[in-house]
């Protein structure tokens, strides 16, 4: 699956959209990485927990948004984008989106 | 009496421990910035050469970097005086850098990377509303073989 | 398209001043307006309120007092201390209808709220061996009423109360407590003196002698940093213009002093 952030593929042309493809995950973290960012809260530097937690949300996130655009039938996303948001206390939304297409 | 005692020294410990983690980031940002260069990266979706592109993949790198105790001082205090939040702007200015370059990491085997976004979200402890504990970058582009 | 690969100048993003110096500028500004604020404001509201009626005052501060039909039975201490209150009513001479609480804190202190209630604490209650020097202090408070000394240091302990809430202190029962010690150790000597000898009166009024009137000063511990002692310094000086008093009206003081 070809994946990319800009309208089309290069070196490809888009025969057919299948519409817009999107994936999600919330992802709460837990009270280990809470623990070490109340720490370095105080010090500042790099939260490494929270870090590789929402980067992996994002891998799981692409992941399903793949899958759709696959039981689509498409072979390729355009024009992705993502977007954070935190919906609770502790918790964080990573909404991945784009445009599913059939390239040749 | 012990209260203000520990709060005096986070506030220390924040103040010198938080610049001194500051200035070596920097550094090696500022190097691995030198090595990168070479790797054309813009925000246009333009390619410099749009003819022969072999492949393309979307690349992200990001990076999630707290606030210190001192710098959340100061940003209170500005909320009274309102003006430049001058402490926060290290902490944005690193954290976008360093996304740009894990992104650049990612895709080290590229020869270009196109249509360069940046995305900002602030994430705040449970029990503080309105004050930002940490700040996360997100930077993610196509990247381009020719 | 050409590509340059020279690097821009990358401190444009970041202020170049010290913040040390920043947080300097900004606590000396606070700390000037905290104080302006503080003093002038704090000490209008004192005018203010030291100008009303009494009658206003009791109505103002009505929601200090105890509620009447809690369901907690009151302690021996409370009953008694209503007691003396009720019953020495026709000698107080007061527009006030007293109310009394006890407060359970070790320190060895009691306050006199606006609007007439009278707050004991547990510490205070404790050092007391008589009914007599249970009612000395009962008089004394209800002393500072008369001359309107509770309302000193209001206007300063509820500005300090506004500043504390804006700038993010939300436990309000910590402010009232410092408040409080803050209002209560601003009397000065004329005032102490005076309230000194509406309760020596008060006493004989209500007792036809005077005796135990020095004894509760005398067993006050002496190295509590929040007690009377403390906050009404010349303790010795106090017990000697007491007894002078005594003397000059000629009153007893040497009767037996009934238990508590």
């Amino acid at each position: 699956m070809n994946i990319t952030n800009i309208e089309t593929i290069p070196g490809k042309t888009i025969v057919e959209h299948h519409g817009v493809v999107s994936g999600s995950t919330v992802r709460a973290k837990h009270v280990g990485r809470d623990i070490m960012a109340g720490f370095k809260n105080v010090f500042g530097g790099e939260l490494k927990g929270y870090t590789e937690l929402l980067a992996e949300s994002r891998e799981e996130a692409m992941q399903r948004m793949t899958e759709q655009a696959k039981s689509l039938g498409a072979n390729a996303i355009v024009n992705v984008r993502f977007s954070t948001s935190s919906v609770a206390a502790g918790a964080a939304e990573l909404y991945v989106y784009g445009t599913a297409v059939s390239v040749q | 009496m012990i209260d203000l005692i520990v709060f005096l020294t986070l506030i220390a410990l924040g103040y010198f421990v938080g610049s001194y983690l500051e200035k070596r980031h920097y550094q090696s940002i500022r190097e691995r910035e030198i090595q990168y260069a070479s790797l054309p990266t813009i925000m246009l979706k333009k390619p410099l050469h749009p003819e022969n592109i072999k492949e393309s993949r979307l690349v992200n790198g990001s990076v999630v970097i707290s606030i210190d105790y001192f710098k959340r001082l100061m940003a209170t205090l500005r909320n009274i005086f309102g003006g430049n939040v001058t402490s926060y702007e290290s902490l944005v200015d690193r954290a976008r850098r360093e996304a740009i370059l894990r992104m650049k990491e990612d895709a080290k085997d590229a020869d270009e990377i196109i249509n360069l976004r940046l995305e900002t979200s602030s994430i705040s402890k449970n029990d503080q509303k309105g004050t930002i504990g940490s700040v996360e970058v997100l930077a993610y582009g196509t990247a381009l073989k020719y | 398209m050409k590509y340059n690969t020279s690097l821009p100048d990358d401190t444009v993003n970041v202020s170049k001043q010290s913040p040390l110096l920043d947080l300097l500028w900004m606590l000396g500004g606070l700390f000037i307006g905290i104080t302006f604020l503080y003093f002038t404001f704090g000490i209008a509201i004192e005018y203010g309120v030291k100008n009303i009626s009494t009658e206003r005052e009791i109505k103002l501060f009505s929601f200090l007092q105890p509620e009447h039909n809690s369901t907690q039975t009151p302690s021996k201490e409370l009953l008694t201390l209503r007691t003396l209150l009720d019953n020495s009513k026709a000698c107080q001479k007061s527009p006030y209808s007293f109310a009394v609480n006890i407060a359970e804190d070790k320190s060895v202190n009691a306050f006199a709220l606006p609007g007439g209630t009278i707050v004991f604490n547990r510490g205070l209650l404790d050092n007391v061996h008589s009914e007599n020097e249970l009612f000395f202090v009962l008089a004394h408070e209800i002393g500072h009423y008369k001359n309107r000394d509770h309302l000193e240091g209001i206007g300063r302990a509820f500005t300090a109360m506004i500043i504390g809430n804006m700038l993010g202190f939300s436990d309000v029962s910590d402010i009232l407590n410092s408040a409080m010690a803050l209002s209560e150790s601003h009397f000065s000597q004329t005032q102490e003196g005076e309230a000194d000898i509406y309760a020596v009166e008060l006493m004989q009024c209500y007792y036809h002698h005077v005796s135990g009137a020095t004894k509760f000063f005398e067993h006050l511990p002496k190295d509590d940093s929040f007690s009377l002692y403390s906050s009404h310094p010349d303790i010795e000086k106090r017990i000697h213009n007491i007894e002078q008093y005594i003397k000059k009206r000629g009153y007893t003081a040497n009767k037996e002093l009934r238990s508590f």
